[in-house]
Order: structure tokens, then C-alpha cells, then sequence
């Protein structure tokens, strides 16, 4: 109906989907790529809900996920990097 | 237009719990396990409940990746184990 | 009129978007595949957050959404270069010897 839900259905098809199917295979700092394409499309995929159903509050999630998803990816790239010693 | 959203978000989810049911390595199953924290996030939003999504951003993200990962690395530099094979190399 | 720029803004940075997905799907896993990731979070995100800014109009709304855009462009910046580190020291683990920590 809204060109914003339906910009969202994209977005979850386009980029979440192949970030998903990423970080289903291989060694965990590949699957990495998978995770940040994730932590990158889905405060889009909020901030498209919150303005297709007009509820301006939803944009609370993506500014949390905006700060949250970059420090869990770069706790994981921390650790991930020491493991191999 | 919201049902196709909300059995996509579904999609999502089963794909990556199972994904992470079937993932043998706990290094790598934190990274999957923080994807589907944002799956359920988008789950819960898409079914109207902001604030359990809110709730379930801050631990399915952050917290529950960080402690597999901490658990991982402490188990895997403890002597009487260190000696294992890697199986994440 | 403002919707019709709203909307191209928001077919451009959702036509980003599902091109970085695609583009970490087709390109060969280690390096190539990193390109994607700097594509959606510098092109795509701003473009869409831009579209919902223009939709928005001038006010406190447009701001909150253009500090969203910008902290989603920095972060995703960031974490691009930490992901492409973490995959130089694991697949090639001589290369970075002179910059450990």
C-alpha cells in the first residue's frame, strides 16, 4: 500500500536476505561481512517502518541499533583477530 | 502489505535459528546468534511490540555475542584444554 | 512535489542497498566482498535517511533522522575498515606483521 512498507519488503528481500545467507557459511570472519551488512540494512529497515506506520517512536530502535551494531562488530573483529594468538 | 512483512521477519528468524541451531562452532555461532537478535528485533516491530524489540536490541546484539565470545576465549587458553585443535581455523 | 524527490531519493538509496546485498552474494569471499559493505552503509543508508528527511520537512524530526544517517555512515565506516583488518590477519597473516599490536 505505502511506498515505505513496501521499500522495507525490498530491503528485507535485497539485503537482509544475501546478509543473512552470509553469515550462515564459512569461518566467523566471514560470516562478519554477513553480520555488519545486517547491523548497516536493518536501522534502514526501522527507520522505514516507523515513518510507513506512522509512528514516529520506532525511530528510537534505529538510533540504538545505529550506536549499538558498530561497537558489537567491533568487539567481534577484536576478539576475532586475537584468536588465532 | 504488513502481513508480507511480518512472514518475512518470520522467515528471517527461522532461517538464522536454524542456521544457529546447526552451526557446531560457538565462535562462529555468536555471529549468527547476533544476526538473529536483529531478526527478532525486526520480528517484534513488525508485530507492533517497539519496546520488547528495544529490550531484545540491547541483549540479543551486544551482550549475548560478547559472552560467548569471552566464554570461548577463556575456555580455549586454559591449560588443561589449550591443547585442542581449533576447530574455528 | 516534495514527495516526488522523497521518493526518487528513496528508490536511489534502496536500489544501493539491494545492489551491496546482491554484490556480497555474487563477488568471491574474501576481500571482494568487503566492497559491498562500504556501498551500503556510505551511499545507501545516507540516501534512504535523506528521502525520509525530505518526507519529514524542516524541523526537529529532520534533524533526529539526519544524526541517525550520519552516526549510520561513521559506524558503518568503521566497522568496514575493522572487518577488513580482521580478514587480512586471518587469511593472510604475514602481511600486517610490521602494524600488530
Amino acid at each position: 500500500m505505502n511506498a515505505w512498507l513496501l521499500a522495507a519488503a525490498a530491503l528485507l528481500v535485497g539485503t537482509i536476505g544475501p546478509a543473512i545467507a552470509v553469515a550462515l557459511h564459512g569461518p566467523s570472519h566471514r560470516r562478519l561481512v554477513g553480520a555488519d551488512l545486517a547491523g548497516t540494512g536493518m536501522p534502514v529497515v526501522f527507520l522505514l517502518l516507523a515513518q510507513g506506520y506512522s509512528r514516529t517512536s520506532y525511530q528510537d530502535l534505529a538510533l540504538i541499533l545505529a550506536v549499538l551494531a558498530p561497537a558489537g562488530t567491533l568487539v567481534f573483529t577484536r576478539f576475532l583477530a586475537g584468536e588465532r594468538g | 502489505m504488513t502481513d508480507t512483512l511480518i512472514v518475512l521477519a518470520l522467515l528471517a528468524v527461522a532461517a538464522c535459528a536454524t542456521g544457529a541451531v546447526l552451526t557446531p562452532d560457538p565462535a562462529r555461532q555468536a555471529v549468527v546468534l547476533s544476526v538473529l537478535g536483529l531478526s527478532l528485533a525486526l520480528l517484534f516491530t513488525v508485530l507492533q511490540a517497539p519496546d520488547v524489540a528495544l529490550s531484545q536490541l540491547g541483549v540479543g546484539t551486544a551482550v549475548t555475542p560478547l559472552l560467548i565470545l569471552l566464554t570461548v576465549r577463556k575456555v580455549r587458553r586454559s591449560p588443561r584444554r589449550g591443547g585442542d585443535q581449533e576447530p574455528g581455523a | 512535489m516534495r514527495h516526488q524527490i522523497a521518493l526518487a531519493l528513496l528508490t536511489a538509496g534502496t536500489a544501493a542497498l539491494v545492489l551491496a546485498g546482491l554484490a556480497v552474494l555474487r563477488l568471491p569471499p574474501p576481500f571482494l566482498r568487503l566492497h559491498a559493505l562500504s556501498l551500503a552503509s556510505t551511499l545507501g543508508a545516507p540516501l534512504v535517511v535523506l528521502a525520509l528527511a525530505v518526507q519529514t520537512g524542516p524541523g526537529r524530526g529532520a534533524v533526529k533522522l539526519l544524526v541517525i544517517g550520519s552516526l549510520l555512515a561513521v559506524g558503518g565506516t568503521v566497522t568496514t575498515m575493522a572487518v577488513g583488518r580482521t580478514t587480512v590477519r586471518r587469511e593472510r597473516p604475514g602481511l600486517l606483521r610490521g602494524n600488530q599490536r
